[in-house]
């Protein structure tokens, strides 16, 4: 019996679901709202090549890498051609650093090639490899003239994508006096003082070839400073006894590997 | 400006009122009605005032209006008006309007001889262009303009009396909103100086009654944004309500219909105090210029007159200026060459290579951003689409010169059909030709309804995720088809406060469209206040619902 029962609820639930009404699918629903006036109307414009395409319709991701800095150190450079400049760039890519396909300077203005690679490999000057800070290493042509000179800097992402970024370095040939002091400045004839002299150096420090200072004044021959730490030129001098009471002046003459020099001056008094 | 006020100022002082000379001859004092377009639209234009127009009707409109206009009736009825867009959404209005009306009927068989000549120093600005309201929206829309009307000259002629002559100023204020992109409402108070009068030479004053004209402008046939699209034409109705000094009142209608932006048919009818008349023009308008023409009837005198309007309209005087660096032409011919893709591309692809060849020298940007040109002057630019119309530029810049280039690229949404591979798989392991047969049918049904689909989507009318697959052939929801409707019509959607229905929470993805499609009757909700989104429908609930939205008869 209640076999029979369990096969005519079933008969009847069957025979139930298929009185009940189909359901609407998508595609009906789809079908007919295709045929609606809204519908429609939004479909002739969209396939319509005369509108809708403006300057709104541009996109405007970025998809150029980005060049957060170019820098050259250091700024200022004589035209030797064996004074090293670094060329730092840091680049990024909104698709990852994977995504930089080279990064290039232009370093025609330093008589160089214009297209010269930075990289980022740890190797050829580069500090850290994949840190997104690109290196090169070159020197300025000896024929270069002076004054300020562009480096343009490109970086191109593997889209085919470019970014530029420019810096610039001054290729100058003489260094410069930034101080020249006795200390004491002031001093008895016979005493001694000490002569520091400060000086920036297109360059290196290091490539201050000489740096005299003429003591006939004060009773004594032509002397070379040394350079001591602090990178200033230090000498000590003793005025002769001899010399008579007053302010004299210290002819200075610097000169470097470049074959740049400059002259000043340093201030003494002498009292008896 | 002084010397010129004072003697009106003393006159005014020792004028004493008389009997109104113009008016017994039907005349306002100031009146500007002028222009073709606006005259064969039977002077109903205080809603629409979007030519240089507005500076005769609704000064108020000025912010979009720009260009010069010649109207011409006969020798003695001329007018010619500038309006100048500053480029800050304000504009500049001068006119001039000689009116003559020679034979004026006046009482006991005399006549009259009527002839005026007034200047308009006209400006007009958006409310936005005040440094307060410049993000509200509503002021972007409403246009406010002032004319200050002076007589140059006017003179009255009466048979067997001396000539009289007058001078006077007044001032109009005009306001116009643009509802929305279709419609428009206006209001233009003519003559509302306080105590201001017409001085005529004997010393007499006459009033100049106040004019106020409200007047609305309806787009019903235009582009996408008008009640009914259609292609490259537009019909616009106006209509404006005048009442002068609050006692007698006249009503305008006006019609245009326009195809192509080129060719316009224009019918107006007023109903005055002393008539009722209808009017017809035809204007033409190509690239910087237009031609109107008008037949209509002259109110005062009823005299069928023609009206001819010569309108210049330069495409560099803008309304909003925006920073935009001019670059010479560049100097080479065809600068890029082999440039990929063609113009009007249709792709499924969410981004595309443009590439190229650039000559020596030349700098490429797509899209404003730079490409990298190679050794060999190649470049190859992989370009992100959106879905739809993308417009990409291409610019190439050699010393200081730019040449742009244009691709129209329309990107198809792509979706994903599960049942595509269904029938793929059932067609391959088919045998007899029936069942092939059968299912190339139902494979070539599937194609044609992904088709559709896949225009929905463009449309932005269905949402899929670009990697979900849809199963077209699965039962629609109540709730999904509610989204589908009122995207497709573009029904506003209402800030959601409070829950629908008890199993639509305002928080539901669905509950602003399913809200909008239950307010406005296409989906009823369960007498127990239920929605259920998720419940299938019906193929008769389903085609009763599309009845409501108009597509089943």
């Amino acid at each position: 019996m209640k076999k029979i029962l369990i096969a005519l609820t079933i008969i009847i639930s069957f025979a139930g679901s298929s009185l009940a009404e189909k359901a609407m699918t998508r595609a009906e629903a789809i079908a007919l709202l295709s045929k609606s006036q809204a519908v429609k109307k939004k479909e002739s414009t969209l396939f319509n090549w005369n509108v809708g395409y403006d300057i709104s319709g541009i996109n405007r991701v970025r998809l150029m890498p980005i060049i957060n800095f170019v820098r050259a150190i250091p700024k200022k450079v004589p035209p030797d051609g064996r004074t090293i400049i670094e060329l730092l760039a840091s680049v990024t890519d909104p698709g990852g650093m994977k995504n930089i396909s080279g990064v290039k300077a232009d370093l025609s203005s330093l008589g160089k090639l214009a297209s010269m690679s930075l990289v980022d490999s740890g190797l050829w000057g580069d500090a850290v490899a994949g840190d997104g800070i690109y290196t090169l290493q070159s020197t300025v042509n000896t024929d270069v003239s002076l004054g300020d000179k562009e480096i343009p800097v490109t970086a191109a992402n593997k889209k085919g994508w470019l970014a530029l970024a420019k810096t610039s370095i001054n290729i100058e040939k003489d260094p410069v006096i930034l101080s020249a002091v006795a200390n004491p400045a002031k001093v008895p004839a016979g005493n001694y003082t000490a002569l520091s002299v400060r000086i920036d150096n297109p360059g290196r420090l290091e490539d201050i070839s000489d740096v005299t200072v003429d003591l006939r004044d004060v009773g004594g021959d032509e002397i070379k400073l040394r350079m001591a730490k602090d990178g200033s030129f230090i000498g000590n001098i003793v005025v002769s006894s001899d010399i008579s009471a007053g302010t004299k002046k210290l002819p200075v003459k610097t000169k470097n590997l470049a074959g740049g020099e400059t002259s000043g001056t340093i201030q003494l008094e002498v009292t008896k | 400006m002084n010397k010129f006020l004072f003697p009106i100022l003393i006159l005014l002082l020792f004028a004493h009122p008389a009997p109104a000379l113009l008016s017994e001859l039907n005349l306002i004092p100031y009146r500007l009605e002028s222009g073709s377009r606006p005259m064969a639209m039977g002077g109903a234009f205080v809603g629409l005032s979007n030519d240089v127009n507005a500076t005769f009707f609704n000064p108020g409109g000025l912010p979009w209006a720009k260009g010069i206009c010649l109207n011409v009736k006969d020798i003695n009825n001329i007018s010619a008006s500038q309006a100048y867009p500053t480029g800050y959404g304000s504009t500049l209005g001068i006119s001039v309007v000689q009116t003559g009306l020679p034979n004026l009927p006046v009482s006991a068989g005399k006549s009259a001889d009527f002839s005026s000549t007034i200047l308009l120093i006209s400006a007009g600005t958006k409310l936005s262009a005040l440094p307060p309201l410049s993000d509200n929206k509503i002021a972007d829309n409403m246009g406010f303009g002032i004319n200050f009307k002076t007589l140059l000259a006017q003179s009255l002629r009466k048979t067997g009396e001396p000539d009289r002559t007058a001078q006077g100023f007044e001032l109009d204020a005009g306001l116009l909103y643009k509802i929305n992109r279709f419609s428009a409402i206006g209001i233009n108070a003519s003559n509302i100086l306080p105590g201001t009068k017409l001085i005529w030479d004997n010393g007499l004053t006459e009033e100049a009654p106040m004019v106020l004209k409200i007047g609305g402008s309806s787009k019903i046939i235009g582009d996408i944004w008008s009640p009914i699209y259609l292609e490259d034409q537009e019909f616009t109705l106006s209509y404006d309500i005048e009442t002068i000094n609050s006692q007698s009142s006249s009503m305008f209608f006006g019609s245009e219909w326009a195809y192509a932006g080129t060719y316009f048919l224009r019918l107006g009818y007023y109903c005055r105090p002393q008539r009722t008349s209808t009017s017809f023009g035809l204007g033409v308008r190509i690239e910087d210029w237009g031609i109107d023409a008008t037949s209509y009837t002259d109110p005062v005198k009823g005299s069928n007159d023609f009206y001819f309007s010569i309108l210049y309209f330069p495409e560099e005087w803008v309304f909003i200026k925006r920073p935009v660096q001019k670059y010479p032409a560049i100097r080479i011919a065809d600068p890029v060459v082999n440039l990929s893709p063609e113009d009007n591309l249709i792709t499924y692809e969410d981004r595309i290579l443009i590439s190229g060849t650039a000559k020596p020298g030349v700098e490429v940007y797509v899209s404003d951003q730079r490409a990298d040109i190679d050794s060999n002057q190649n470049f190859a630019v992989l370009l992100p689409l959106s879905v739809g119309k993308n417009l990409v530029v291409i610019d190439s810049y050699l010393e200081g010169g730019r040449l742009s280039q244009e691709r129209k690229i329309f990107r198809k949404a792509k979706v994903i059909v599960a049942e595509e591979k269904l029938v793929e798989k059932q067609l391959k392991e088919a045998r007899t030709p029936e069942q092939k047969g059968q299912l190339e049918e139902a494979k070539n049904q599937l194609s044609q309804n992904k088709d559709r689909l896949e225009t929905l989507v463009t449309m932005g009318v269905i949402e899929v995720s670009p990697e979900a697959e849809f199963s077209i052939e699965a039962p629609v929801t109540r709730g999904e088809l509610s989204s589908w409707l009122v995207k497709a019509a573009n029904y506003p959607l209402p800030r959601i406060n409070t829950d629908p229905f008890i199993d639509v929470p305002k928080e539901h993805p669905l509950a602003p469209y399913i809200k909008v499609a239950v307010d406005r009757g296409l989906i009823k909700p369960f007498p127990d206040k239920t929605f259920r989104p998720n419940a299938t429908i019906s193929v008769a609930e389903g085609e009763d619902i599309f009845r409501k939205f108009g597509v089943i008869r």
